[in-house]
């Protein structure tokens, strides 16, 4: 029953609509575009947060943020960044009462990394790859995740972190060297 | 390619950069074409791109325990503290608003605690208890989410989680005995979101949690119940 609704809602409107409705204070709107972020920012905040009840209040947070500057918001740049753009500084916000990550993963190599059979099985790999990850400095995690798992251009992930392109770039060339060195194994497997 | 020339390394090293977004298809057209031609006659960035198309395809399931109306539920809530937009006419707080930042707390507390335990005990409450709410969800329940614009929407009063021991007895016992209705439920970590006479609530609240049945009783504030 709550799929039909969803359904109803969410139907032919886009989200920059959605945010219109959302700035002139539709409650029905914002649900919709609550919905909608939900599974993105938590999968895009999972990576950030590793943490499933302080991703659970960032994208609250985030999505107060969005109920409370929507109606400033003016199109200039996409939805999905401005939201994601929002989501990435809560991140940070949240995450300075943290510890820093790891720089270095230490259980990366692990026995249980080197399995005898070096099986590529993609879940394999999956979580070779959240492990070297979750070992990355916060914003190379951010571009490497905003890239692979979001589909985001350089440009808009640069919009989204408030940073300059080439910046993204650079941050993404330390993340491929530092993901190699990790995942090694897994990528003689693909030669 | 020409390793040695050193326009042609430095090409190399620009297309080589652009691989990740070449790889997950978010390359305008211009610098997909320039990629493309690069990769034609360059093994080491074919192979680079290989690779990369790998990553692209690792990304992990959500987290167990994520509970998208639970979380949704809160927030609503917070709207009420929270500044309005502009367009929106100020609602007047709740007196009750207060009443469960103690027990909201706790809940964070419960859902910070460690352990997987919670998860199996409520999926299986949840298991047994579907089956009862399928029954007492009234057949022509308003339309929460109807339409866009069209009216307030529908925020529960209150969050009930049962204990993985209460039984169908006990959820009718206590539904009947507060004139409570099942509004929503069960969200994924197998709350149940009811709606109640808001003059009740304080009281309502106050004995729900003291029911052996109950785990967890929160308030969530409500809007256009005055």
């Amino acid at each position: 029953m709550r799929d039909g609704r969803r359904a109803a809602v969410t139907g032919d409107v886009d989200d920059g609509e959605l945010v219109r409705l959302v700035g002139g204070g539709d409650r029905l709107a914002f649900q919709a575009l609550y919905r909608a972020y939900f599974p993105r920012l938590a999968r895009f905040l999972d990576r950030m947060t590793r943490n499933v009840p302080l991703l659970e209040e960032v994208v609250n947070d985030t999505m107060l943020v969005v109920w409370q500057k929507a109606s400033s918001y003016d199109g200039s740049s996409k939805v999905s960044t401005w939201i994601f753009g929002i989501a990435y500084r809560q991140a940070l916000k949240a995450l300075r009462g943290y510890d820093e990550p790891l720089e270095e993963a230490p259980d990366v190599a692990g026995e249980e990394w080197h399995e005898p059979e070096h099986a590529l099985a993609s879940l394999q790999l999956q979580r070779g790859v959240g492990r070297a990850l979750d070992a990355l400095p916060l914003e190379q995690r951010a571009v490497v995740c905003l890239t692979y798992y979001h589909g985001m251009a350089y440009q808009e992930i640069a919009e989204t972190m408030e940073c300059p392109v080439n910046t993204v770039k650079t941050r993404m060339f330390h993340a491929r060297q530092r993901l190699k060195d990790m995942l090694s194994d897994h990528m003689e497997e693909i030669r | 390619m020409n390793t040695q020339d050193p326009s042609n390394i430095a090409q190399h090293q620009d297309m080589q950069a652009l691989l990740p977004w070449y790889a997950a298809g978010s390359l305008a057209d211009s610098e997909a074409a320039r990629v493309q031609q690069h990769l034609r006659d360059c093994a080491e960035c074919r192979a680079e791109l290989a690779w990369q198309r790998r990553l692209v395809e690792t990304a992990a399931p959500l987290p167990a325990g994520l509970d998208q109306e639970r979380a949704l539920a809160r927030l609503m809530s917070r709207l009420e503290e929270a500044p309005e937009p502009l367009a929106q006419p100020i609602a007047k707080p709740s007196p009750v608003a207060q009443a469960p930042a103690r027990f909201a707390s706790a809940l964070l507390d419960w859902l910070r605690a460690p352990g997987d335990w919670k998860g199996w005990a409520i999926a299986a409450q949840a298991a047994v208890i579907v089956v009862l709410a399928a029954n007492m969800l009234p057949a022509n329940a308003p339309p929460a989410y109807t339409a866009l614009g069209s009216a307030p929407a529908a925020t529960p009063d209150v969050l009930v989680v049962f204990k993985p021991e209460a039984s169908v007895r006990d959820v009718q016992r206590l539904l009947k005995v507060s004139g409570a209705h099942l509004v929503g439920g069960p969200t994924a970590t197998g709350a149940w979101l009811l709606d109640i006479d808001p003059a009740q609530r304080t009281a309502l609240l106050a004995a729900l949690r003291a029911d052996p049945a109950v785990e967890l009783a929160e308030a969530l504030a409500a809007e256009g119940r005055q």
